[in-house]
C-alpha cells in the first residue's frame, strides 16, 4: 500500500464484442472515481490474449465474458487458477442477467464473484468491493 | 453503467451491426444443420446456441428488453438440443427457425426506429408447442481425473456422456507449450482435434516450469482413429485415453474370396456427358465432369472471392461515408461466409466410400493369388471410409501392386506356410480409417517378411548404397528406391514395369506416401496414407525471378523485409537467426539454379519455414501474398525437383509452383550444395 | 498405329508433325505455362487445362528445331494416356494415315515411329511415349 497517493488498479477487460468491453471500461471508470481509486484498463479481445497479457503486465483483477468463441470465459478462468501465480488473483465473470446457471458454473470454474449484464451502478460497486475486498492491489 | 433510460442511445449503431451479423452467423448455422440432419455436429450447436446468447445479452445490455426476452425463448430450446433434451428432429430445427426469424423481425423493427419492440405472443409460448422432448437417455459414467470430473460443466459433461454412448474414445491431448508461441500452439492443436473428432474442452494442464503453458483438451474420437497421430499432429507431450471407444465393427465375416455376391461393376459405367443423372433410392448418380465442373467452378469462386476482398479494402480505404462502407463490409461479409460453405460442399460430392476401390481389389487379389498359387483370404475393414472419387481411381494401380508384392513375396506357398508351422491359408488384412483431413490404408500379411539386414545387403550389391555408406536409420524405406528390385514384372494393369518406387511416386504425386514395416517371418506391414480430398490451401506466394511458388500457410512461421540483419555464419554455413534459432539459410534462386532477379542485397524478404519438427529460412525476391489456392498435383513423369509438387493458379493469371515444405527444409538442412538437382 | 487410321497434323519449328487422333484429348491456349526450374530444354514448364497441372513439352524444342517467333498465347495439344501436352505453332487439322508410305525414321531422331514424304518436305509421326520418357527422372 503505497503511502501517498490514491490505489491503483490494473484490471484486464475480456470479452470478443468491441462495445461490450468498452461498457465494462466505462462502468469501471465510474467505479473509480466514486471510490476515489484510479485503474488502468487492459483489454484483451480473446482468451488467448487475456493468458498473454497477465504475465506481462502487473494485473490485479480480471472482468471476463463467459460467453466467447474457441477458447470460452470458464476455460479461461479455469486456465487463470491453475496458474500457481495467478491463482489468487481476483476474477469477476461477467455473463447475461437471467442466467443463474452461468452464475453457478463461473463460480465452479473459479470466478470470486458474477456481474449479470446489463448491471446497474449500485451492483457493479457492490461486486467489485466483495470480489476486490480489503485485498490491496501488489506493489508495482 | 446505469440501465439506459431510453434503449440503444449512442449503442444503437453497435447493436444493430452485431445483432444483424449475429442473426446471420445464426441462419447460416441452421443451414448447416438442417444439411446435417437428425445427427448434427455438436459444435454446430454449440456456435447457434452460443450466437443467440450472443444476442441475448448485447440486447440486454443496450436495453431492449423485447429482443432480450425472445433471444431468452430461443436461446433455451437451443440449450435444450445441445444437451439432448431435445432431439435434432424436422420440428425442432423447424421452432428455431421460427424463432431466428421472430428475432430478425424484432431487429429490424429497432432498425426501422422502434424504441421497444416486442413480439405479440411471446416466443416461448410459440416454441413450446412445437417441440416434444427426447426419449431420456441416461448418462453414462466417466472415468475422469478427478480434477477435470470437477470443473467440467454441465455442457461438457453431457458431451463426454453421449461420446461414450456412441463408442467413441475420449482422449486427453497433453500439450505443453513455450509461453511466447502458446496461442498458435493451442489453436492448431485444438483445430486438429476439431477435424479429428469433437473437441469438448480446454482445460489447464500440468506446466512443471511456471514459464510454459500447459493445455489438456477433451477430444472424442470416432472408432478407429489414431489417437497418436493426433497427438503428434497436435505437437503433444502426451495422449492418455481416458475411455477407449468401442472397437471398430469386425470385418466382414466372410473374407472377400471370390466376388459373388458383388454386383458385376461398383462403379456405374461413365454416360455421355449430356446424359441425365440417374436417380435411385434417394441417392443421384451424376457425371463425373459435372462434379469437376462444381468443384473448380466452387475453386474459382474463391479465388474471385479473395481478389474482390483485397480490392474492396484497396477502395474503402479512402471512403468517407461510413455508412456504405460499412454496407459493403457486411455484404462481403456475407459473400464470403457463402464461398466458404460452397468449397467443401462442393468437394463434398466427390467423396465416395472406399468400397468402390477394394471390391476391385479384392478381385484382383483372387485372380493373383490363384496365379500364384497361393491360398490366402483378402478380409478389408473400414469401407465406409470416404475418399475423393479421383482418388479412388488412381490409387487403385499402386494399391494393386501392394497386394501382388505380398502375395508374390510375402505370403509363402500352402507348404512352405505348413512346414513353418503357419496355417495353410495366408492373410492379407486392409484397414482403412481417417485421421485428420487424410486416410490411412494399412495392409498387412502375415507372411515371411522382410528381413531389414538383407535389404541393405541388397543395396549395397546392387550399389544403391556405397561401400562405406553408414547402414541407413529406415532399412525399408530402401524398398521404395528406384533401381532397388532389378527384376521388374510387368504389370498386367498398365503394360509398364512397375516397381515400389513407382507406387511411391504415384502416391507422392497424389500428395501420399507409403512406409513398411515388417518382422522376418511373422510378416509386413505396408502404411499408406493419402489426403482425403484435394482441398483449398491457403498459400503463401514467392517470386524469385519470374518463377513464382506457394508454400502451405500452416508451414510458414513468419516473413521479414530486409535479410541482412538475420544472417550469420555458423560452422561456415549461412544461417538465420529467428529468436534464439539459428536456422539454415539458402536462397530460393541459388537452390532452384534460377536466374536471380537484378536487385538490392539486404533487402530481400525472408521466409522462415517450419514443418512441425523443424525449421529452415529461405531468401526471395518478393512475397506476392497469401491467397486461398487449389493445388493440383504434378504427374511423377514431369521432370522437376522433388520439392516442387504441384501448381496452383494465383489471382492474377500466374502459376505458382506448390513446394513441399517438408521436402525443402530437409533439403536446406542437408548441405550446402545448393545447386545440387535431386 | 491408331485405330481408327485418324491423325492429327500440327506444325512445330516449321516442320508438319502428327500423332494419332485418338490420343488427343484437345487443344488449348493456357494462359500462362510456368517454367519449371531444372527441366530439361524441350520441357517449356507446367500449365493448368480446365483445372489439372499438365506439364508442356515443346515439340520444336525436342526435335531441336526453332520457333520462327514467340507465341504470346501458346497453343498446345493435351493427350490421353499420358500426363503431358505438346506445344505446338499450329494446327493444320485431322488427316488420314497414310499407310504404305511410312518409312522408318532418320537415325538420331529418336521420338518418331516414322515419316512420310510429302509434296513439300516431310510428315513426322510422333512417338508421344518416347518424347515424354526422356524427360522422366
Amino acid at each position: 500500500m503505497t503511502a501517498s497517493g490514491p490505489i491503483r488498479r490494473h484490471v484486464l477487460i475480456v470479452d470478443d464484442s468491441g462495445p461490450a468491453r468498452l461498457l465494462v471500461r466505462q462502468a469501471l471508470e465510474g467505479w473509480a472515481r466514486r471510490t476515489g481509486q484510479r485503474v488502468d484498463v487492459v483489454e484483451a479481445e480473446n482468451g488467448f490474449e487475456a493468458l498473454r497479457e497477465l504475465p506481462r503486465a502487473p494485473i490485479d483483477l480480471v472482468l471476463t465474458d463467459v460467453n466467447m468463441p474457441t477458447l470460452s470465459g470458464l476455460e479461461l478462468i479455469r486456465m487463470i487458477r491453475s496458474r500457481p501465480e495467478q491463482s489468487a488473483l481476483p476474477v469477476i465473470a461477467v455473463s447475461t442477467e437471467r442466467d443463474a446457471e452461468d452464475a453457478a458454473r463461473a463460480r465452479k470454474a473459479g470466478a470470486d464473484g458474477y456481474l449479470g449484464k446489463p448491471f446497474d451502478v449500485e451492483t457493479f460497486d457492490r461486486v467489485l468491493g466483495e470480489v476486490l475486498g480489503s485485498k490491496a492491489p501488489e506493489e508495482p | 453503467m446505469t440501465r439506459p433510460k431510453k434503449p440503444g442511445g449512442a449503442f444503437s449503431g453497435e447493436f444493430l451491426a452485431e445483432a444483424e451479423m449475429l442473426l446471420e452467423e445464426a441462419g447460416c448455422g441452421i443451414d448447416a444443420l438442417d444439411a446435417d440432419g437428425d445427427d448434427p455436429n455438436p459444435e454446430r450447436v454449440n456456435a447457434l446456441f452460443r450466437s443467440v446468447h450472443s444476442l441475448k445479452g448485447v440486447a440486454g445490455m443496450v436495453g431492449y428488453a423485447g429482443v432480450a426476452d425472445a433471444a431468452h425463448a430461443l436461446e433455451a430450446l437451443l440449450d435444450d438440443l445441445r444437451m439432448g433434451r431435445v432431439p435434432a428432429s424436422p420440428a425442432v430445427r423447424g421452432a428455431v427457425r421460427e424463432g431466428l426469424g421472430a428475432l430478425s423481425t424484432l431487429v429490424a423493427r429497432v432498425a426501422a426506429g422502434e424504441d421497444a419492440p416486442r413480439l405479440e405472443t411471446p416466443l416461448k409460448d410459440r416454441l413450446e408447442g412445437l417441440v416434444r422432448p427426447a426419449e431420456p437417455r441416461g448418462t453414462e459414467s466417466l472415468r475422469l481425473p478427478p480434477e477435470l470430473d470437477a470443473s467440467l460443466s454441465d455442457y461438457e459433461r453431457h458431451r463426454a456422456s453421449e461420446a461414450g454412448k456412441r463408442g467413441k474414445a475420449l482422449v486427453l491431448v497433453d500439450l505443453d507449450l513455450d509461453f511466447d508461441s502458446f496461442d498458435a500452439g493451442l489453436r492448431n492443436a485444438m483445430s486438429e482435434a476439431s477435424a479429428a473428432g469433437e473437441l469438448i474442452g480446454t482445460f489447464p494442464g500440468t506446466a512443471a516450469d511456471p514459464a510454459r503453458m500447459a493445455f489438456r483438451l477433451l477430444v472424442a474420437l470416432p472408432p478407429g482413429c489414431d489417437a497418436a497421430a493426433l497427438g503428434t499432429r497436435c505437437s503433444a507431450r502426451d495422449v492418455v485415453t481416458v475411455s477407449a471407444g468401442r472397437a471398430a465393427p469386425p470385418p466382414s465375416a466372410a473374407p472377400a474370396r471370390l466376388p459373388a455376391a458383388v454386383p458385376a461393376e461398383s462403379a456405374p459405367p461413365e454416360p455421355g456427358p449430356e446424359a441425365a443423372p440417374q436417380v435411385a433410392r434417394g441417392v443421384v448418380r451424376v457425371p463425373l465432369e459435372k462434379v469437376a465442373a462444381l468443384v473448380d467452378l466452387a475453386g474459382e469462386l474463391a479465388l474471385a472471392r479473395s481478389a474482390l476482398g483485397r480490392s474492396l479494402g484497396q477502395a474503402l480505404a479512402g471512403a468517407s461515408d461510413r455508412g456504405a462502407r460499412f454496407e459493403a463490409q457486411r455484404a462481403f461479409a456475407r459473400l464470403d461466409r457463402l464461398v466458404a460453405t460452397l468449397g467443401p460442399a462442393a468437394l463434398a460430392l466427390r467423396l465416395v466410400p472406399v468400397e468402390t476401390l477394394t471390391t476391385r481389389l479384392a478381385r484382383a487379389f483372387a485372380r493373383t493369388a490363384s496365379a500364384l498359387g497361393r491360398e490366402a483370404d483378402f478380409v478389408v475393414q473400414g469401407v465406409e471410409t470416404e475418399i475423393d472419387k479421383v482418388l479412388a481411381d488412381e490409387l487403385g494401380d499402386p494399391l494393386l501392386h501392394i497386394l501382388r508384392n505380398a502375395l508374390d513375396h510375402g505370403i509363402e506357398s500352402p507348404e512352405e506356410r505348413s512346414s513353418a508351422g503357419k496355417p495353410r491359408r495366408g492373410r492379407v488384412a486392409l484397414t482403412v480409417a481417417p485421421s485428420g483431413r487424410e486416410v490411412v490404408l494399412t495392409f498387412s500379411d502375415d507372411g515371411r517378411g522382410v528381413d531389414a539386414a538383407g535389404v541393405v545387403a541388397k543395396a549395397r550389391q546392387t550399389g544403391l548404397l556405397g561401400a562405406t555408406d553408414p547402414d541407413p536409420s529406415d532399412p525399408f524405406a530402401l524398398l521404395f528406391r528406384p533401381g532397388f528390385s532389378t527384376a521388374r514384372e510387368v504389370s498386367e494393369i498398365s503394360g509398364r514395369g512397375v516397381g515400389l518406387d513407382v507406387v511411391r511416386e504415384k502416391l507422392a504425386a497424389l500428395g501420399g506416401r507409403v512406409s513398411v514395416r515388417s518382422i522376418p517371418g511373422s510378416g509386413t506391414t505396408f502404411e499408406v496414407v493419402v489426403p482425403m480430398t484435394l482441398v483449398l490451401l491457403e498459400s503463401l506466394v514467392v517470386r524469385v525471378g519470374e518463377v513464382w511458388f506457394a508454400l502451405p500457410g500452416e508451414n510458414v512461421r513468419r516473413t521479414l523485409q530486409g535479410a541482412a540483419d538475420g544472417v550469420e555464419i555458423v560452422d561456415g554455413r549461412a544461417c538465420f537467426r529467428d529468436g534464439d534459432e539459428a536456422l539454415p539459410l539458402a536462397r530460393l534462386d541459388a537452390l532452384f539454379g534460377l536466374p536471380k532477379s537484378a536487385g538490392s542485397d539486404g533487402a530481400e524478404p525472408v521466409v522462415v519455414a517450419e514443418d512441425g519438427r523443424r525449421a529452415a529460412a529461405l531468401v526471395v525476391d518478393a512475397v506476392e501474398g497469401v491467397w486461398d489456392l487449389l493445388v493440383k498435383p504434378l504427374a511423377d513423369s514431369v521432370p522437376r525437383p522433388k520439392e516442387i509438387v504441384g501448381a496452383a493458379e494465383v489471382p492474377g493469371g500466374e502459376i505458382a509452383l506448390a513446394l513441399d515444405a517438408g521436402a525443402l527444409i530437409a533439403r536446406i538442412h542437408s548441405g550446402p550444395a545448393e545447386g545440387r538437382t535431386a | 498405329m491408331s485405330g481408327d487410321g485418324l491423325l492429327l497434323a500440327f506444325r512445330a519449328g516449321g516442320e508438319r508433325f502428327a500423332v494419332p487422333l485418338d490420343r488427343v484429348r484437345e487443344a488449348a491456349r493456357p494462359r500462362r505455362i510456368a517454367p519449371l526450374p531444372g527441366a530439361p530444354p524441350e520441357w517449356s514448364g507446367v500449365a493448368l487445362v480446365r483445372g489439372e497441372a499438365i506439364g508442356v513439352i515443346d515439340v520444336a524444342a525436342a526435335m531441336g528445331l526453332s520457333h520462327a517467333h514467340a507465341d504470346p498465347a501458346p497453343l498446345v495439344v493435351v493427350l490421353y494416356g499420358s500426363d503431358h501436352a505438346l506445344l505446338v505453332d499450329s494446327i493444320d487439322g485431322v488427316e488420314t494415315y497414310p499407310a504404305g508410305r511410312v518409312a522408318p525414321p532418320p537415325p538420331g531422331r529418336g521420338a518418331l515411329h516414322g515419316i512420310v514424304a510429302e509434296e513439300l518436305g516431310f510428315l513426322s509421326l510422333l512417338d508421344v511415349d518416347r518424347l515424354a520418357a526422356r524427360g522422366e527422372r
